[in-house]
C-alpha cells in the first residue's frame, strides 16, 4: 500500500469539508491554510493512524479478496463461462470481497471519524478505539456499516 | 465495486489497442496506474454521498432511543444533493490517487497476490 502523507492530508481537510461546509467553504487548498490557520499544522495529522492502518487493512483484504472470489467464480463456472459474463464475476467478486473487508474496517473509521470531528476525544487510534469501545458499546462501531457498504 | 469493474473495463479496453507482450514494464506500470486513476474517480463520484453520510453519523453519538436508520435520514434531509456533494475535490484528488496506487501495486509484479487470473481474452 501506499501512504503519501499528502493524501493522508487531504483526508483530514475533506472530512472537515464535510463535517463542517459552512466553515471550510474554499476548496482542497483553501481548506489546508483554514486548518493550518485555525487549528495549527499538526491537525492536519490528525486521525492519521486510523487512516494508514484502515487503508492497509482495506487494501490487503479487498485486493485479496477480489482475487480469491474471482478465482472461486472461474472454478464454480468454468473459464468460458466466466470470461463471457466477466462483468457481472467483476461485480460479484468485489460486492463479496468488500462485504467481509467492511467488517473489518468499519471500527477504524469510526474512530478516524470521531478523532478528526473531536480532536480532544482522544490521543490516538488505539486510546480512542478503547474509549468508544468502553463508553458507547461496540455496536458505535458498526453505526456507520449501512453507508460503508452502500459506498461501494 | 465500481473501481474493480471500472479498472478491468479501462485495462481490457487499452490492452485491445496495444499488444501486452511488447510493452515494458514500465509502460505497463503506466497503464495499470492510468485505468486505477479512472477507476478511482469514478469509484469516488459514486460514493461521495455515502462518505459525506458517514463523516456525519461518526460526528456525533446518537441520541437515547434513536435509531441509525432515522439518524441517517434526518442526515440525508438536511445535507439535500448538493450536500452530499461537499468535499468532492478533495475526495477525487485523494481516492484517484490512492487507488491508482492500489492497481498500480495489484497489477504490478511486486504484488503479494501470486496468481491474477484475466477473463480478458
Amino acid at each position: 500500500m501506499i501512504f503519501d502523507a499528502d493524501i493522508l492530508y487531504a483526508y483530514s481537510v475533506k472530512t472537515r469539508i464535510q463535517l463542517d461546509p459552512v466553515t471550510y467553504n474554499k476548496g482542497l487548498f483553501g481548506g489546508f491554510r483554514q486548518v493550518i490557520q485555525n487549528e495549527g499544522a499538526a491537525a492536519l495529522l490528525t486521525g492519521f493512524g486510523p487512516t494508514a492502518a484502515g487503508y492497509f487493512l482495506q487494501g490487503a483484504l479487498k485486493f485479496g479478496g477480489y482475487e480469491f472470489f474471482k478465482q472461486q467464480f472461474i472454478n464454480q463456472l468454468g473459464y468460458e463461462t466466466a470470461s463471457n459474463n466477466r462483468t457481472a464475476v467483476y461485480l460479484a467478486s468485489s460486492a463479496l470481497a468488500e462485504f467481509f473487508a467492511d467488517i473489518a474496517l468499519c471500527p477504524l473509521e469510526a474512530t478516524r471519524i470521531r478523532l478528526v470531528s473531536e480532536p480532544t476525544f482522544a490521543s490516538g487510534l488505539l486510546t480512542g478505539f478503547t474509549k468508544i469501545l468502553k463508553n458507547e458499546g461496540i455496536g458505535a462501531f458498526y453505526s456507520g456499516f449501512g453507508p460503508i457498504l452502500f459506498k461501494q | 465495486m465500481a473501481k474493480f469493474v471500472v479498472y478491468e473495463r479501462v485495462a481490457e479496453a487499452i490492452y485491445r489497442t496495444v499488444d501486452k507482450n511488447s510493452l515494458s514494464d514500465g509502460a505497463k506500470t503506466g497503464i495499470n496506474l492510468g485505468s486505477g486513476l479512472i477507476a478511482g474517480f469514478a469509484a469516488a463520484i459514486v460514493s461521495q454521498p455515502a462518505d459525506t453520510m458517514l463523516s456525519k453519523i461518526n460526528k456525533t453519538k446518537g441520541q437515547p432511543g434513536e435509531s441509525t436508520v432515522s439518524r441517517l435520514v434526518k442526515i440525508g434531509k438536511e445535507l439535500g444533493f448538493r450536500g452530499s456533494f461537499a468535499g468532492i475535490g478533495a475526495r477525487l484528488f485523494m481516492v484517484g490517487t490512492l487507488t491508482a496506487g492500489q492497481f498500480a501495486i495489484y497489477g504490478g509484479k511486486f504484488s503479494l497476490i501470486s496468481h491474477r487470473s484475466s477473463l480478458a481474452e
